[in-house]
């Protein structure tokens, strides 16, 4: 092969997709051609520099605002959804450790109560984990459950439900953990430092009650024997 | 949503639009809930539904090409996120480089860049995501990639007249 051809090759091989004899083609001319050796370590850099580019932050409070707002603009009559709906939508957006639920909306709650058979409504076992979040074995993960709560409710119940083999740090060996607390109006923020104390995992949920009503989050922790700690195939925070 | 924002990040370049981007994403998503929570990779679906929201607004609002003096980088902030005793002049140089670079590229082929070398989506992954064979991804990306350098290429003589 000449020049030209190996250096249509290596986007290939950067890529991981070169095997076999073009992969051995590409390293014998690779060994005794300096300059496509050259254009190879430009390739790299070009490519980590990519990886490194950096991001600005969001705006300070952005995710809640941004979810508050979509919660809002689907509640308009022509979208109303469910107050349910609303929670697994914030559910479903955390996906960076960060659950932002739109909870004790009282308007939603009759909306909830009318629409007894949708299952967007209900809150049955058979219903899937909202998130995924893989932890390391034998170590604290700090997870957080972000709630954004339309007013300021008192006396809120709530209430953990761990799999046998995960734990909070400080209450060893105790898989139902329940408190009372007040929300702010606002975001209010629970942070959870898990350890898993095997590679079983399961399911973890987590309730808040106030009154008649229910909010309910899964979410399915699995553990990684090494310690890589990742949310639906994201490093975690 | 880390994950979103810093996604639509990299096809915009720029705080408030990659914020604008997520927002009509979120908007759009909440009637979708049942769906949603029904994928295998609910991730992927999202980032999927970003992109064509990205590519549909840029062409809606027929951009005109960003040119190099207008490239929409949010320069102070990402400076002052990496300031610090590791500070390196050469590096944050080249970084900048092709950061400009890659806001150079039209947005098929920045978006594609930002999702296979800034994210690190797979090719399989982009073929699903974006319904085309893997071989088109690849081509693609060759093309995507040949401009970037050529645009770096210019970018470092436009550097090296100053």
């Amino acid at each position: 092969m000449n020049c030209t051809e190996i250096r249509n090759l290596l986007d290939d091989a950067l890529d991981g997709q070169l095997t076999g004899p073009a992969r051995k083609s590409l390293d014998t001319h690779l060994g005794s051609c300096a300059d496509c050796r050259q254009r190879v370590r430009e390739q790299q850099s070009l490519r980590l520099a990519l990886r490194e580019l950096p991001v600005a932050h969001a705006s300070s409070g952005f995710a809640a605002r941004a979810m508050r707002h979509a919660v809002e603009v689907n509640s308009s009559p022509q979208h109303k959804k469910s107050f349910v709906a609303g929670f697994a939508a914030a559910a479903v957006a955390g996906l960076a450790l960060l659950f932002v639920g739109s909870i004790f909306n009282p308007q939603d709650d009759v909306e909830l109560a009318q629409s007894p058979g949708d299952s967007s409504t209900t809150l049955s076992d058979a219903r899937p984990p909202a998130a995924e979040i893989t932890i390391g074995l034998q170590q604290t993960q700090r997870v957080k459950l972000a709630f954004n709560s339309s007013q300021a409710v008192q006396q809120v119940r709530i209430s953990l439900t761990l799999p046998d083999d995960i734990e909070l740090e400080g209450y060893p060996g105790k898989h139902q953990i329940a408190w009372s607390t007040n929300l702010k109006q606002g975001e209010n923020v629970l942070t959870l430092p898990l350890i898993a104390n095997s590679p079983n995992g399961g399911e973890f949920i987590a309730r808040i009650v106030h009154g008649s009503t229910t909010n309910e989050l899964r979410v399915k922790l699995n553990v990684d024997k090494a310690g890589v700690s990742t949310l639906d195939g994201l490093s975690a925070a | 949503m880390d994950r979103l924002y810093r996604l639509a990040y990299r096809f915009s370049g720029r705080r408030e639009n990659a914020e604008d981007l997520v927002q009509e994403l979120l908007v759009r998503m909440v009637p979708r809930l049942n769906e949603l929570r029904t994928l295998e990779k609910p991730g992927s679906w999202l980032a999927k539904s970003l992109y064509h929201l990205f590519i549909d607004e840029t062409r809606r609002q027929n951009r005109a090409p960003i040119l190099l003096d207008d490239a929409a980088i949010d320069i102070e902030d990402v400076a002052s996120a990496n300031a610090g005793p590791e500070h390196d002049l050469h590096k944050e140089r080249w970084l900048a480089q092709v950061e400009r670079a890659v806001y150079r590229l039209n947005p098929d082929q920045r978006s594609l860049v930002a999702l296979h070398d800034m994210e690190g989506y797979s090719l399989p992954e982009l073929s699903e995501m974006l319904n085309v064979p893997i071989g088109t991804i690849k081509s693609r990306l060759h093309r995507a990639r040949s401009k970037l350098r050529e645009l770096i290429g210019d970018q470092a003589l436009v550097d090296s007249e100053k």
